[in-house]
């Protein structure tokens, strides 16, 4: 078992050039990916089931694992170094963990089922609980007294708020302005370092990018959805369709975004767009993901093998 | 291999479902509408339902998190 499991390693470590475009003769830039590291294996223990990754300026990995309760820290060759968390709700442990984000000297993590955003410090210690009392969907930290969350409003809109490292809220951006139903505003983001908000829409085909003082500069769609699947559920009607999964930002303020249900290659197809919104590229992963995430060295992470994979990609840029 | 590389993706689908919900499920269950199926489920479950608004923000967070995770 262990020296099958060593053989699948080498193989996915094996240099992999994707070649990645639908739109050929029509992309402004071209984008491959070097996969250059992959950790978790659906026959050995690494990972069982992440949810939420981070890496930092030293190149360590980590790596929140939903069906292992607890945060995982990689070194650069992808070897377990440490791990903390356990089932519960108490401090530091976790019963369904999901967003994870670092600055210089912590990782904020959060759970779907406790309100808040605990701190770790880079050995794993548990440091503290930043209150917030609403269920969040995306998190990003530029440092550790600017912490930004996408805040659930359901049922009513929802909203970007920044805060520093008490919890005490320095802005808020109503993102959405109209009730459209539920759901219907739920969004990942990111964040540049001008401080303006990139948001991909879950269920509708919506990208923006906002400045910090609420103000719209610019609204695309490029999946050509006009009407939005519903489905009557309970008491409530819910969208279907997820056109947007997920946001990233490069180096260079190129925008990665994750395509859903409407792309050709369902949760594989990442459109690469210009700061300004424009089309560049489209590249297609080798396997699905529910995430996106690029670290400050350019390194791209995604999932494979249903989330029991993590796999880190350079990326290549013609 | 693909054998059991179908069977742990099915395992691990069936408990990370389990734990957006909260609830236990077949395998036979993971296809095209599962989190619609899932979060019905949810609507209805009494717990739930005690809890009044927290209890569906509940359901509705575990059915937006099947939509970008799970469903295929």
């Amino acid at each position: 078992m262990m020296k099958n499991g060593k053989m699948f390693r080498r193989a996915a470590a094996v240099v992999l050039i994707v070649p990645l475009s639908i739109f050929a003769a029509e992309q402004r830039l071209k984008v491959s990916i070097q996969e250059i590291l992959s950790i978790g294996a659906l026959d050995d223990e690494a990972i069982f089931q992440w949810t939420g990754v981070a890496a930092d300026r030293d190149g360590f990995i980590y790596v929140l694992d939903g069906l292992d309760y607890s945060l995982k820290k990689f070194d650069a060759k992808g070897k377990l170094v440490k791990k903390a968390g356990r089932k519960g709700q108490g401090p530091g442990e976790f019963l369904a963990p999901r967003l994870l984000a670092c600055s210089e000297d912590f990782l904020y993590a959060t759970d779907q089922t406790v309100l808040g955003i605990s701190v770790f410090d880079k050995d794993l210690q548990f440091k503290k609980r930043i209150p917030f009392s609403a269920p969040l969907t995306d998190l990003f930290v530029r440092s550790d007294e600017t912490i930004a969350i996408v805040v659930m409003g359901f049922p009513g809109p929802g909203k970007i708020v920044v805060m520093d490292g008490s919890g005490r809220i320095q802005t808020e951006l109503a993102y959405y302005e109209k009730d459209a139903g539920p759901m219907m505003d739920s969004v990942s983001a990111a964040l540049d370092g001008q401080g303006h908000f990139y948001l991909a829409y879950l269920f509708q085909d919506r990208i923006e990018r906002w400045d910090q003082r609420g103000k719209r500069l610019w609204s695309k769609n490029l999946l050509g959805i006009k009407k939005v699947e519903m489905k009557k559920i309970g008491d409530y009607v819910l969208p279907t369709e997820v056109c947007y999964k997920d946001i990233s930002l490069d180096d260079r303020g190129r925008l990665f975004v994750l395509a859903g249900k409407h792309a050709k290659n369902p949760s594989r197809d990442v459109y690469v767009l210009s700061p300004s919104g424009e089309w560049l590229s489209t590249l297609t992963l080798p396997d699905t993901t529910h995430c996106l995430y690029i670290d400050r060295q350019n390194f791209l992470y995604v999932r494979a093998n249903e989330g029991i994979t993590l796999k880190k990609y350079r990326l290549i840029y013609e | 291999m693909e054998k059991k590389r179908q069977k742990n993706r099915t395992i691990a689908a069936a408990l990370l479902f389990c734990l957006v919900f909260g609830m236990g499920i077949g395998a036979g269950n993971l296809q095209s509408g599962i989190c619609e199926d899932a979060v019905k489920e949810c609507f209805n479950d009494w717990y739930n339902q005690a809890w009044g608004y927290f209890g569906t923000v509940y359901c509705v967070m575990g059915y937006a998190f099947c939509k970008k995770y799970i469903d295929p």
